[in-house]
Parts: C-alpha cells; sequence; structure tokens
C-alpha cells in the first residue's frame, strides 16, 4: 500500500502533520476541533486515507468499542511525514513565509 | 437541452413539486397516458414517480431525525443506514480509514450532545454529519477519478 510520493505535502496534509508532530496519536474529529476551523470533518479521513497511502501517517484501530459502538481509529506521524514536514517548514522559511506546497 | 426543458417543466408546474401535491399529478399523469396515450404524459409521469419517491424519502427522514430525544423508543443508532451504504458499496479499507471512523465521530458529539439534554443541537449534528459523509463520498471518488486517469496517462504515454 505504501506509495512514496516526492511532492511537498499539501496545504491541509500540513496542518495534519504539525498537530501529529506534537502528539503521540490524534483521531480525526480530536484533529478537527484542534484546527479551529482549517480542517473539515467530511475531509479530514479522506485526507488522511491519502496521508496514509503516500507514508506521511499510519494508523490504529483501537480494539475497544467507544460510546459510539464502533472502534476508533488513531493516527500518527511517521519518520517519512516528519522529514516532509520539516523539508515543507526550510521551503517556507527560504521563500520568506510563503506558504509552499506540493 | 434537456436541462433547459426540465427547468421549464419545473418552473410551469412549480405547484406540483410542493410535497403531497405530486402524488395528485403523478396519478393524473398516468390517466392521461392510460386514457389518450398522451406523448408529454408519459415524461410528466416519469417525473413525478420520482419526485414522490423523493418527497417520502425526505418525509421519513425528517420524520427520523425529528423523533430525537427523550421521547423517542427503540431505534437504531445515527448513521446505521450510512454504515449499510457504505459497506455495500465500497472496498473494506475505503471503510476502515474513513467512513467507520466518520460516523464514529459523529456519534460521539452525538451522544455528548444528547447528554447535555441538547435535543436541537443533537439534531444539527446528525444532519452535519449525513453532509459530511456525502462530501466525503464525493472527494474520495473525485480522487481515486483523478488517480486513475494520472495511471492511466503514464502507462499510454
Amino acid at each position: 500500500m505504501f506509495n512514496f510520493d516526492p511532492r511537498l505535502p499539501s496545504a491541509k496534509e500540513l496542518i495534519v502533520l504539525d498537530m501529529l508532530a506534537g502528539k503521540k496519536e490524534m483521531y480525526g474529529l480530536e484533529m478537527v476541533q484542534a484546527s479551529g476551523g482549517k480542517l473539515a470533518r467530511g475531509t479530514i479521513y479522506v485526507t488522511l486515507m491519502r496521508m496514509d497511502d503516500k507514508g506521511y501517517v499510519t494508523s490504529r484501530q483501537l480494539m475497544e468499542e467507544n460510546v459510539s459502538g464502533l472502534p476508533k481509529r488513531v493516527f500518527s506521524i511517521t519518520g517519512l511525514g516528519q522529514r516532509a514536514l520539516a523539508a515543507a517548514r526550510s521551503a517556507q522559511a527560504v521563500f520568506g513565509g510563503v506558504e509552499v506546497w506540493g | 437541452m434537456i436541462g433547459k426543458k426540465l427547468v421549464k417543466f419545473v418552473v410551469q408546474n412549480a405547484e406540483g413539486f410542493v410535497g403531497p401535491i405530486a402524488f395528485e399529478h403523478l396519478i393524473y399523469s398516468h390517466k392521461k397516458r392510460k386514457l389518450y396515450e398522451h406523448k408529454k404524459a408519459r415524461r410528466h409521469e416519469i417525473l413525478y414517480f420520482i419526485h414522490a419517491l423523493l418527497y417520502l424519502v425526505s418525509l421519513q427522514f425528517l420524520l427520523r431525525i425529528m423523533s430525537t430525544g427523550r421521547n423517542r423508543l427503540a431505534a437504531s443508532p445515527p448513521g446505521h443506514n450510512l454504515i449499510e451504504f457504505a459497506s455495500f458499496l465500497f472496498s473494506k479499507r475505503a471503510n476502515q480509514m474513513i467512513y467507520l471512523p466518520l460516523i464514529s465521530d459523529m456519534r460521539e458529539e452525538y451522544n455528548e450532545a444528547l447528554f447535555q439534554n441538547r435535543t436541537w443541537k443533537a439534531r444539527w449534528i446528525h444532519i452535519r454529519g449525513i453532509y459530511s459523509f456525502f462530501a466525503a463520498i464525493g472527494l474520495d471518488r473525485a480522487f481515486a477519478f483523478v488517480s486513475f486517469f494520472i495511471k492511466a496517462w503514464k502507462s499510454v504515454n
């Protein structure tokens, strides 16, 4: 399933990577609430799945069912994701704070 | 061309598109077609049939949303039908990565709102959850289409 994509992460992917770099594991709703309106409920999991395909994040399903009756899926950043985040940050620094994404 | 005709038809028959009147129109156009073999009646019949069906589905949906709260008896949890729908249409991976976590999040917010006795908020979360679900489907299918197109383009060149 791993499919290396050498492009820089997109703007939304950068927000996700930024959040995941600070925390150990997060799930979709947590990210949406923490983003302050930058991420949407309808698109977050599609973005996360694409990032999983690119190898930027990894996910695991929590075994215990929560109050919703469905198992939760939590995401964490990978080494490649950290490198992509660092590359995007340095690219932003080079271009004087202008947002740079793939 | 067809779009223009459809818009003209809807505008001319606007009153028929308000709720149960669609059923009357459906019966009328059916009779008209049977009796006089009217050419347009067939098209009208199909359109009013679709509208009557949509009306029934939306009515059922509204009743379902409105019955959220304390007085509700036994019912399936929100998103139950959406899970069935997604598991029927999409791959296991897409279900596990996108649709199940999406419904799980919606239910978490929904239950939290109900726990705080905020019934209207719970209803709003339910509607928003359904919208998010279909937005996710749209985005996922769009990405799938684009990646398929790119792969096909690369294989050709």
